[in-house]
């Protein structure tokens, strides 16, 4: 009985650490950066996100087992994801192509887990009066553009299918919202946006361009990345997160629901008519198909030489390793879409 | 008559050299003393990095940010940043140092004038220097210009502060003196307001020139595709940390170095002025 009761701290030890154990299957909060530029609300560009957001779908997942979940809006965009994710501030994220590369490039210890929205069409507006009417007339004028998003790659490659380069125009970094601001100061003559254009609805700006007919791959794309440490830690939430944003891919793929997306879309700031003109002619199977499928998988490996080659990064990094279908995969057997969307 | 100019002058910078040689002194040991903290920091830095207790992607290893400003160097690109930043910092400078200093001997000179625009020119003060940006932007836009003036803002207010201290603390026993010899307009202020004042004007000069050295890295980051603030914040949005911190050594180097020579110039501004006036002895 002696020996019991002498044995009674270690067993008192080995049940607490079990129960360590045991709370540490699942984290106490998952923290989600998004980009967000307008108040509150995710950029335009973050649909997915907005949806599962606005349908409560990741806090409805996630209550049963008491997480919390933390949106971070962040006005950088994607370089603003990437500083979440060094500072250890973000287990989740959400953003462009581009700066999703320029991140793991830097070394970021990030997984890409799934796509997210396919052929994002990027607009060149110009303030009226400008003269500027096609993308020549841009030779020498200011273009505002926020660098590391995935503007960079798209004003490179639409000025050299115009024949042009970096050098013929006088680049302004600026945000989206302080771009706008410059527009209409006239401290920029010209600036990328997406399809929210407030300043062409006001009349203020004219459409130049946009790259709407170029096909879906080499158009910008977003996607999903996790921490390594995360997914390691919390493999089964990692892969329940995935089926949560699998579900509002499979939601916004399908045709019925353009106009509510469209609605949505309006409320993050864009004007409903713009919104609905941006996805004349888009197939939205095709644009919300977020598989990481081997087209995707290419197009990422071909930005990375894209940004290679113009020395927008220093150095490479292996994308196959980078990508991990595991969670998509899984979460798309237990949903039965194995088959819904093209691979 | 030029004996006793000389013999006026010389007694004023006499004055100022006395107390400059009390001041000044740099000693092998303090400059050692003054390594301690950088080298510390640096075994801190490092320390940090290897003990895994901050990401290293955010604080950079310190070998790796030199690995980063060799590489750089070796591009071309580092160099081309500095010269274009100098070239910003001193048509600002310029600008804002002359204008200062015009304004504050002006006020120095005339109690009426000191009055009617130093409150003002004091409320100005009190703005932040970079709360005047986004008027900066919007009326000058985002081209040169508006750099010049953003740095010419940040040149001004030593200048014009340091100048008039000087030129209105000349001692009373110098103007006693000068009214004596009969000195009036120019000659009052070649002979005896200005080699007073050189001090304070020298102080504000280095002040001048390191502020402008400050605000031209905030002055490039808006609407630029050059110079080290550019290479800094372009740095921080392509995840390129280390450009980043390379950009702050290169900016603390520079800094350093300008405050250095700016501090030979002038001991060395002062010590020509006293031998040129003979008031050595």
């Amino acid at each position: 009985m002696k020996r019991w009761i002498k044995m009674l701290p270690l067993l008192a030890a080995i049940l607490s650490m079990t129960v360590v154990a045991k709370a540490a299957d699942k984290p106490s909060v998952i923290r989600f950066v998004v980009p967000g530029y307008v108040p509150e609300k995710a950029s335009p560009t973050q649909l997915l996100f907005t949806v599962v957001w606005e349908q409560g779908l990741l806090q409805q997942e996630f209550a049963k087992d008491g997480i919390k979940i933390e949106r971070i809006l962040t006005k950088q965009a994607g370089p603003g994801v990437n500083e979440a994710f060094a500072n250890g501030k973000a287990d989740f994220g959400q953003c462009g192509d581009f700066p999703l590369t320029v991140g793991k490039a830097g070394g970021l210890k990030t997984k890409l887990i799934l796509g997210q929205e396919n052929g994002s069409t990027t607009y060149i507006i110009a303030r009226s009066g400008t003269g500027i009417r096609t993308i020549q007339d841009l030779r020498g004028k200011r273009i505002g553009y926020q660098k590391g998003t995935n503007s960079q790659p798209a004003i490179i490659k639409i000025l050299a299918l115009n024949g042009l380069t970096l050098n013929d125009i006088r680049s302004v970094n600026v945000t989206v919202a302080d771009g706008t601001a410059a527009l209409v100061a006239g401290t920029v003559d010209a600036l990328l946006s997406g399809y929210d254009r407030p300043l062409v609805h006001q009349g203020v700006a004219v459409d130049v361009y946009n790259n709407a007919k170029q096909d879906y791959d080499s158009r910008g794309k977003t996607g999903l990345i996790v921490s390594e440490e995360f997914a390691a830690k919390y493999p089964d939430i990692t892969k329940r997160l995935v089926k949560v944003f699998l579900r509002a891919g499979y939601y916004a793929s399908q045709e019925k629901n353009r106009a509510a997306l469209n609605a949505t879309r309006a409320k993050l700031g864009a004007n409903y008519t713009q919104a609905v003109q941006d996805w004349v002619g888009q197939d939205l199977k095709v644009k919300f198909n977020p598989l990481l499928k081997k087209s995707t998988v290419d197009s990422y490996k071909n930005l990375q030489q894209f940004a290679l080659k113009n020395g927008l990064i220093r150095q490479g990094f292996n994308v196959d390793t980078w990508v991990d279908t595991r969670f998509q995969d899984a979460a798309l057997a237990e949903l039965g879409l194995q088959n819904y969307w093209d691979r | 008559m030029d004996l006793d100019h000389k013999g006026l002058n010389g007694q004023i910078i006499n004055d100022q050299i006395m107390n400059k040689n009390i001041t000044d002194r740099f000693q092998w040991k303090d400059r050692l003393l003054g390594l301690i903290l950088p080298v510390a920091l640096l075994f801190a830095w490092q320390g940090l990095v290897n003990l895994k207790l901050y990401s290293d992607l955010i604080l950079v290893p310190p070998l790796k940010v030199v690995g980063t400003l060799v590489y750089l160097a070796g591009t071309g690109e580092l160099t081309t940043h500095i010269l274009i930043s100098l070239q910003r910092v001193l048509t600002g400078f310029l600008i804002g140092a002359s204008s200062g200093f015009l304004l504050g001997l002006l006020m120095g000179l005339s109690a009426t004038i000191n009055r009617s625009l130093g409150p003002f020119i004091k409320a100005l003060k009190q703005v932040p220097e970079f709360a005047w940006m986004p008027m900066i932007i919007l009326v000058f836009g985002m081209d040169e210009l508006a750099k010049d003036v953003f740095i010419a803002i940040g040149a001004f207010y030593p200048m014009v502060f340091n100048t008039y201290q000087g030129v209105s603390g000349v001692p009373h026993k110098y103007q006693e003196l000068a009214r004596v010899f009969d000195f009036k307009n120019i000659r009052f202020l070649q002979k005896v307001v200005l080699p007073s004042a050189l001090p304070s004007i020298l102080t504000g000069l280095r002040l001048s020139i390191g502020l402008s050295w400050m605000f031209v890295v905030g002055a490039e980051l808006f609407g630029t595709e050059s110079g080290i603030g550019y290479m800094m914040y372009s740095g921080r949005e392509m995840f390129q940390i280390d450009v980043v911190i390379a950009g702050l050594v290169v900016i603390g180097a520079i800094g350093f170095i300008m405050n250095a020579l700016l501090k030979v110039v002038e001991n060395r501004v002062l010590v020509w002025n006293v031998s040129v006036e003979g008031g050595q002895g």
